[in-house]
């Protein structure tokens, strides 16, 4: 839920469609101007209307190195199994990180995204990561 | 020794530090906020144990790119004394001033109980007051414990004696028994090149007063106050 305000009013409208609820809150909240950095919100995602949106969003995805033990990965090969399911192999889990970005060049983007990749996303001691552009 | 505490949001072993440094060097620490730029005049920068950030994306990743990070690489890179413990040590790897990583722990349970360490070398500023191969007791609690590094760079710090503890039954036996969270070659803490960074994922700060049950981890802290009073 967005504002306790929101709460409120989904409070008030128990048993309303869902549709109802939502558009209830936008008529009572002013949407959030998207060309100001300051104005962007934690919920800008919810708020920009799709025709508006400027952007390439970059999908970065975080994998264990070969060789790097992958706990989480077996546990969840073990619980698969425990259920039935035959014939699973290796399993790696990864992360999948998608970032929106004000940019409308997509080389760009991805050099971007490749660079946020090695500074931060990724510990390149024992990751690696791949990123799309979509 | 002045001896600061950086303190990162989630961090939650800032205070038992506070009670080691103090305790040896017989004034309070300088707690030092992660949005602070500035570490003038201190000569131990002490990243204590928690879990900085919520540990998100993974541990230590967003604490080791906040604006204090800077001025902690200056001080190493000026021969400083920085000692990362458990979140800690997550944290100085992240930043790259000590090699490889913490990964999820080999069981994947979260370990909280005391483990034995064996001091590999007893010459460094921080380990003067310990026996060489002697073996000491320190709590563990941590997720993320299990030190990884390529096998170029272990048999680097093993062949420039830069591992500092290693896991250890309490009789000194470097086995898998002891090795609870399947730390490459029993890994429990390493130096910098310069031995004057150290991570290690045990806390020796919070056996230092027999109220706390022992003072095995005294020598650690007795040992790099005496270094900078000599």
């Amino acid at each position: 839920m967005l504002t306790g305000r929101r709460l409120t009013g989904d409070h008030a409208k128990i048993g309303q469609s869902q549709q109802g609820v939502d558009a209830a809150v936008h008529t009572s909240r002013p949407r959030a101007r998207i060309d100001s950095p300051a104005r962007i919100s934690p919920f800008r995602s919810l708020e920009i209307p799709a025709e508006r949106a400027a952007h390439v969003k970059a999908i970065v995805t975080v994998m264990l190195k070969e060789g790097v033990l992958d706990p989480q990965g077996k546990a969840i090969g073990h619980a698969l199994g425990t259920l039935g399911f035959s014939g699973i192999g290796e399993v790696r889990v990864g992360k999948r990180i998608e970032l929106e970005l004000a940019e409308t060049n997509p080389e760009a983007a991805r050099a971007a995204a490749e660079e946020m990749g090695r500074k931060l996303l990724a510990n390149l001691v024992i990751e690696s990561f791949k990123v799309e552009i979509v | 020794m002045r001896a600061a505490i950086v303190v990162f949001p989630g961090i939650n072993r800032e205070r038992d530090m506070a009670i080691a440094l103090e305790r040896a060097t017989g004034r309070p620490p300088r707690m030092v906020w992660h949005k602070e730029t500035s570490l003038d005049g201190i000569d131990l920068v002490v990243i204590p144990g928690g879990f900085s950030f919520g540990d998100y994306l993974r541990c230590g990743a967003m604490a080791a790119r906040s604006p204090i990070m800077p001025a902690i690489h200056a001080h190493a890179a000026r021969g400083g004394h920085v000692l990362g413990v458990c979140n800690g040590f997550q944290i100085l790897t992240e930043a790259g001033l000590l090699p490889g990583a913490l990964l999820r722990n080999a069981g994947l349970r979260f370990l909280s109980m005391d483990c034995h360490l064996r001091v590999e070398r007893a010459d460094t500023d921080y380990t003067a007051q310990y026996q060489p191969r002697e073996i000491f007791r320190a709590p563990l609690a941590h997720g993320d414990g299990n030190y990884f590094a390529e096998s170029e760079t272990l048999d680097r710090l093993e062949g420039e004696g830069l591992v500092a503890f290693r896991y250890a039954t309490p009789k000194g036996e470097i086995n898998a028994h002891a090795n609870r969270n399947g730390s490459a070659r029993n890994i429990a803490g390493i130096y910098s090149p310069n031995l004057r960074v150290l991570g290690l994922m045990p806390h020796p700060e919070d056996l230092v007063d027999p109220l706390m049950g022992g003072i095995d981890g005294k020598p650690l802290f007795d040992g790099i106050t005496a270094a900078f009073a000599a």
